[in-house]
């Protein structure tokens, strides 16, 4: 009997978090819906320059649109993590409302999940968009198990970029959050050879671009569809991962010095 | 608590839905062929070793049978009368260069089958899924990168490729080019000769390092050489194959027996070397076979037009040619193996139809024609680890062609293609479907609707060696100084060195890629008016199925003038299957800017 009760309490707690994370999540979204002049350009910026450079303009037949499919969904995914955290976070640890959620009884983890997920349905509309705009405006071609591979894997490598946003927007006051972001953002697209294939950089760029965690993660998603540099994948995904380790050490620090040391 | 409901579905109807994008076709797919059981009765087969005699073979789910298979039905709708016809293996290239499309062109000669010796490796990676099973092009085996020195043979075609210069860097090269899906290494070693060129090579050690190394990957390591010397070397370094026969000097009888006692194959390669030696012709064309009828005027006329007296040609050019005959000659007598093998992707060495070219060119080196059909289909064994490649045996692919006329006669009728197979299924060349669409149109553009793309939606781009990596630039906008009208197109750049022939211009295509041609033989000419910087410039015509583009000089001065290009005076081009027309600037100017206006097909 007591066990069962035991089990009955247990389940009716994690229940009860459960319903927390998903308020919090709902939340979460509800805020980023209410900004328009942030989920706006998030979503219609990487879909608009695809159309653009990917779909109108490119010459290069459909191996290029492919190509451009995989590097604009890095740069979709990108947007919204970066912004929702280095921005987001920011400004609410400016504001205290970072100082609220932590004296509240909900875990701080919630916090987070609840806006990695946020993140996470921003790139499912920019991802499913793009992957539709290929398919039937570019003439993309994929096995099944390549479309959802490509989906996959640039639905989870919103982790990094939520690692690094999380790091910024613990370390940096939130006028300057939007600046930096923005500095850090639109050259590591560039240089990581998402507006342009990263062939088409001079050489020396083109080893710059393996600093950036967007590169790793293009040529993973370029990987699918066997379009990714004649590297070793396993390095990419050491990288991506040894990067994620340190931006959320870095965050960790930075949480410390912001809250802990005061 | 609703909306959170509404996302996760949104999600999930997002995940199902791309169950429903479209999916490769069946060109790349991994499933494997059901094409339609067909037999063939009575019919004198080459089994890749042997001629025989059956009275029926069978092919059921892409595969060849000498016995009813299991659950055979006979449908007399699907049998083929074999009497006076002759089946053999497709053919493979054992020594190919393979873009674009490459495999496709292949397989419409009847090479089901290209062993590529260097290609990007972005080629490489796109093709090597599952190319076994693909029914519309030859099945594709590579060396990807070459292994050479840093600035060695391989190294000049305008893109990067990893090399190497020590022996210590081997094993970690052979490595990387495993892990990159080579299924065999190929090494450049040049032994020191007046042949040499401005090349560098690897050295001695290097080549042993590299051929230990992908030995140890348990891979075949075969080596370029072009010098009896190197190889000799090549066979001591304990290579298992040479891709060119040497053609320096005459094979001796140490290299016979090096070749015999380490069982070194030999990939003669006589079809390149007939092109270097500009001894090209075409009398290895059969009269109404596949290369008379699908080969382009354009490029029969270049064929011949390498036989006429060049300034250039000197003995030397002649001697490499009946020098690499003889030796090819030599080793097979020795009883050397002796693969068929063109170079294809090399000036006027094709892919597909040369094949042809190179096994007539083998009975010129008096190898008998069953030993020829071997060197091209069951011997590729030697070479390459496939079970059942170049075979006509109980379940092997049903790569075949059904000949309407006996190749052991004269190796030529290996051009008299009835039908290709490509794992059982009769392959239909779209090419020709496509081909000589008449293009009814006059003009192609006056620019005057403002815009780069004209009203049968041709568009006019920059065109440059830049695309291949090169430095030259190009740039296409339009312009008010114009010959005539309130428009036309300004093409300006520069034409810098890096790229082996470098170009720089604007061009207009017949289709966005470059799929159709189009007939201009109810034309009579192609004019345009022009001016802009002083000095010599091309047309570039593209023509289907032609490596290289035919040029005619015209030139620019600053003011306008109105060129015409007969038609009727390049008789050597075949106006009937035109993909392409490019304006550019000559390989010695720097920088340029024209003006090009009312283009138009009279």
């Amino acid at each position: 009997m007591n066990t069962f009760n035991l089990k009955e309490k247990r389940s009716s707690y994690l229940l009860h978090q459960m319903r927390v994370l998903m308020l919090e999540w709902r939340n979460e979204l509800a805020q980023i819906v209410r900004s328009p002049s942030f989920a706006i350009p998030a979503l219609i910026f990487p879909i608009m320059f695809y159309g653009f450079f990917g779909l109108i303009f490119n010459k290069t037949g459909t191996q290029g649109t492919g190509y451009l499919m995989a590097t604009y969904g890095v740069f979709g995914i990108i947007g919204p993590a970066l912004f929702s955290f280095g921005v987001g976070i920011s400004t609410e640890k400016d504001q205290g409302w970072l100082a609220i959620k932590l004296s509240s009884p909900m875990p701080i983890s919630f916090y987070l999940i609840a806006k990695i997920l946020s993140a996470m349905c921003f790139s499912v509309i920019i991802i499913t968009s793009l992957l539709f705009m290929a398919a039937f405006l570019g003439g993309v071609r994929l096995e099944t198990s390549q479309w959802l591979l490509t989906y996959l894997i640039l639905l989870i490598g919103n982790l990094p970029f939520c690692g690094l946003g999380l790091w910024l927007g613990l370390s940096l006051k939130s006028n300057a959050a939007p600046a930096v972001v923005n500095l850090i953002y639109l050259p590591m697209a560039f240089l990581s050879g998402l507006w342009i294939p990263i062939n088409f950089l001079p050489e020396a760029i083109q080893w710059l671009a393996w600093i950036f965690p967007a590169y790793h993660l293009a040529q993973i998603v370029l990987s699918v569809q066997q379009l990714a540099q004649p590297f070793d994948l396993t390095i990419h995904i050491i990288a991506l991962a040894v990067m994620t380790f340190v931006f959320i050490s870095l965050a960790i620090r930075a949480f410390r010095f912001s809250f802990l040391n005061r | 608590m609703k909306n959170i409901y509404l996302v996760v579905t949104i999600f999930i109807v997002s995940i199902i839905s791309l169950l429903f994008l479209p999916k490769q076709e069946n060109l790349q797919s991994d499933k494997p062929n059901n094409g339609e059981n067909l037999s063939i009765n009575n019919i004198n087969y080459f089994d890749g070793s042997n001629w025989k005699k059956a009275e029926k073979i069978w092919i059921t789910q892409g595969k060849f049978y000498t016995s009813k298979p299991v659950n055979w039905t006979d449908n007399t709708d699907n049998e083929i009368n074999g009497k006076d016809l002759f089946l053999i293996p497709g053919l493979i290239d054992h020594h190919t260069h393979n873009w674009d499309n490459a495999l496709q062109e292949a397989l419409s000669f009847g090479v089901t089958t290209q062993v590529d010796m260097f290609t990007h490796i972005d080629f490489l990676k796109a093709q090597k899924k599952s190319l076994s099973k693909n029914n519309i092009q030859a099945s594709f085996y590579s060396a990807g990168t070459l292994a050479t020195s840093s600035k060695g043979h391989g190294t000049e075609y305008g893109f990067t490729i990893p090399t190497i210069d020590s022996a210590d860097m081997a094993e970690q090269f052979v490595k990387e080019r495993v892990s990159e899906g080579s299924d065999f290494i190929k090494i450049v070693y040049h032994h020191e000769s007046p042949y040499y060129g401005h090349f560098t090579s690897i050295d001695k050690p290097t080549l042993k390092a590299l051929i230990t190394a992908a030995h140890k990957f348990n891979k075949k390591a075969v080596v370029h050489i072009s010098s009896l010397q190197g190889a000799k070397e090549a066979v001591l370094a304990g290579a298992d194959g040479l891709v060119h026969i040497f053609h320096d000097q005459l094979a001796d009888e140490e290299i016979i027996s090096l070749m015999l006692k380490h069982k070194v194959f030999v990939i003669p390669t006589l079809s390149v070397i007939q092109s270097f030696a500009e001894q090209m012709d075409h009398s290895f064309i059969l009269q109404n076979g596949l290369i008379d009828k699908n080969v382009s005027k354009t490029q029969k006329q270049a064929w011949d037009q390498v036989l006429l007296p060049q300034v250039n040609q000197s003995s030397k050019h002649v001697n490499i040619f009946t020098t690499a005959l003889e030796n090819t000659q030599r080793l097979y007598q020795a009883g050397i193996p002796v693969l068929a093998g063109t170079d294809a992707g090399n000036p006027n060495v094709l892919h597909g139809a040369s094949i042809h070219n190179e096994l007539y060119l083998m009975s010129l080196a008096n190898i008998p024609a069953d030993k020829i059909l071997q060197s091209a289909t069951m011997m590729s064994q030697l070479f390459l680890d496939e079970q059942f490649l170049g075979q006509l045996i109980d379940g092997a692919p049903a790569n075949m062609l059904l000949l309407s006329k006996d190749p052991q006669t004269d190796i030529r009728h290996s051009q008299a293609i009835k039908t290709i197979f490509k794992n059982g299924i009769a392959f239909n060349p779209k090419a020709e479907e496509q081909a000589s669409n008449s293009w009814g149109h006059k003009l192609l553009s006056d620019f005057e609707n403002n815009s780069l793309t004209n009203e049968q939606a041709l568009s006019f781009v920059a065109t440059s060696d830049s695309m291949m990596n090169g430095n030259s630039k190009a740039e296409v906008l339009l312009t008010d100084n114009t010959c005539d009208g309130q428009f036309g197109l300004r093409v300006s750049g520069e034409i810098k060195p890096g790229f082996p022939f470098p170009w720089s211009g604007a061009l207009v295509s017949f289709s966005k890629d470059w799929s159709k041609s189009v007939s201009l033989n109810s034309h009579r000419s192609l004019s345009f008016s022009v001016k802009g910087s002083e000095g010599d410039y091309r047309l570039m015509v593209f023509i289907a199925k032609t490596q290289r583009p035919v040029e005619i000089p015209f030139t620019i001065s600053q003011s306008c003038l109105n060129i015409d290009i007969a038609f009727s005076e390049y008789p050597t081009i075949d106006w009937s299957q035109v993909q392409a027309f490019a304006w550019v600037a000559n390989k010695t100017s720097n920088s340029f800017e024209f003006v090009l206006d009312s283009i138009q097909l009279n």
